[in-house]
């Protein structure tokens, strides 16, 4: 199976030697050209001021103890986080976040529905898989992708040029992030703390603001269904795990 | 022909502890046979043939309702510094009843944001001292480890992490 770089510390120190500041400005300069070229090659009818809004994001509990939800608008996408939500669930044991977003992806690229279940049983019969062990190892992340006929890249320093580029080809990707961190950056700051948990990232949207989001689906959170963090926040959160990345495509060309 | 004395160009940089453990996070063993929901944990410094081993008791962690929340580890796992090679590693899932679904400890997250933080700083940098040593001399003194030691087991103290990592 294709697999990782020889040096993990290159790779490390690859994806650290583009900072993620700069990372973050690059996408955001790329949607802006992206935009732009839109807006230049298509004649375009009178146009509302935002995209199409894009919901749903956050859950945020009012005071009496109901829901409400917090919809964020996006100027530019990229990826197809409406579909990939669509295949979202939540994962069904403590430790199966890998086995639940290799599920996901299964499903969007197949076309097929599976079952959980079924997924950790067999990934749990080759040893790519044990709850009582705590879970996934880093390097079995997209081996059940590879049964079903996808193809699966593993790598780390990976960047978030890499998942744009990933996502705007059809592909899917899967990032190793520190679960606390999402909710918490601040966690990431406190010496040892790695990653923790996978997650499918399924966009990267830019708000009428500026602001660079990146959007995911997190098996792991009850509202993990287009889950939307900072992009700041979110390469902290890839950074615990030196950046570690799993794509994922079907081997079909885009046309 | 006379044989030349070999000799390795001087380091420019020695490695730092947190250096250290992102390449240990990246060694097969880690990435192959450690679940990626567990933590490694804090570095534990012992002097073996005369070599200096860090091993680590690899865990969950989870945080809820404002605190960090510490699982028993899963498994043992040492290197040897500086060629980070596995000197010993076990599942103890497989070697003894283990139950993993339920916490042993907990830290308030305050505290592990604030004190834990500069606590852990602290020690990291204290191994930083021992990597520096080593590179200097080639060996580390005992009084060297055993200081690294108490402070391990005093920052495992100050966090309430004694049943995760056992007291000195």
């Amino acid at each position: 199976m294709e697999f990782l770089n020889e040096s993990f510390m290159d790779a490390y120190e690859m994806s650290k030697g583009i900072n993620e500041d700069q990372q973050i400005e690059n996408i955001r300069q790329i949607m802006k050209e992206h935009a732009q070229q839109m807006q230049e090659t298509i004649e375009m009818p009178e146009v509302p001021e935002t995209a199409e809004v894009f919901e749903p994001t956050e859950f945020i509990e009012t005071e009496e103890g109901g829901e409400t939800v917090e919809v964020t608008e996006f100027t530019e996408i990229i990826g197809n986080p409406e579909e990939d939500m669509e295949a979202w669930s939540p994962q069904t044991e403590d430790y199966s976040c890998a086995v639940a977003c290799q599920k996901y992806i299964a499903e969007q690229l197949t076309n097929v529905e599976f079952t959980e279940k079924s997924m950790i049983e067999y990934a749990y019969s080759e040893g790519w898989y044990d709850p009582e062990s705590g879970g996934t190892p880093f390097d079995d992340t997209g081996n059940l992708l590879e049964e079903v006929g996808l193809d699966v890249d593993r790598d780390y320093g990976g960047t978030l040029q890499e998942i744009a580029q990933s996502l705007e080809n059809g592909d899917k990707v899967i990032c190793a992030v520190n679960n606390t961190t999402l909710q918490c950056p601040e966690y990431a700051d406190i010496p040892g703390v790695t990653a923790n948990h996978a997650v499918e990232v399924i966009g990267i949207g830019m708000t009428k603001e500026g602001d660079l989001k990146v959007i995911l689906n997190d098996p792991g959170i009850e509202n993990g269904c287009g889950f939307t963090c900072d992009a700041e926040t979110f390469m902290k959160a890839w950074g615990t795990g030196g950046n570690f990345i799993t794509t994922v495509s079907s081997g079909e060309q885009i046309v | 022909m006379t044989a030349k004395e070999y000799t390795a160009p001087e380091k420019k940089h020695t490695i730092t502890a947190k250096e250290l453990m992102i390449k240990l996070n990246g060694t097969p063993i880690v990435r192959g046979e450690i679940a990626m929901e567990t933590q490694l944990g804090i570095p534990f410094a012992e002097k073996k043939r005369d070599r200096l081993c860090i091993s680590f008791k690899p865990h969950r962690e989870e945080a809820k309702d404002g605190k960090m929340q510490f699982y028993p580890n899963q498994y043992e796992v040492e290197f040897v510094y500086p060629s980070n090679h596995v000197v010993r590693f076990s599942n103890l899932t497989y070697k003894k009843s283990v139950d993993i679904s339920a916490p042993v400890c907990e830290t308030d997250m305050q505290v592990m944001l604030g004190a834990g933080k500069y606590a852990l700083n602290a020690l990291y940098d204290e191994l930083t001292e021992l990597l520096v040593f080593w590179e200097k001399d080639k060996s580390v003194s005992d009084a060297a480890i055993k200081k690294y030691q108490k402070s391990y087991y005093n920052t495992v103290k100050k966090l309430g992490l004694e049943k995760l990592y056992g007291e000195e």
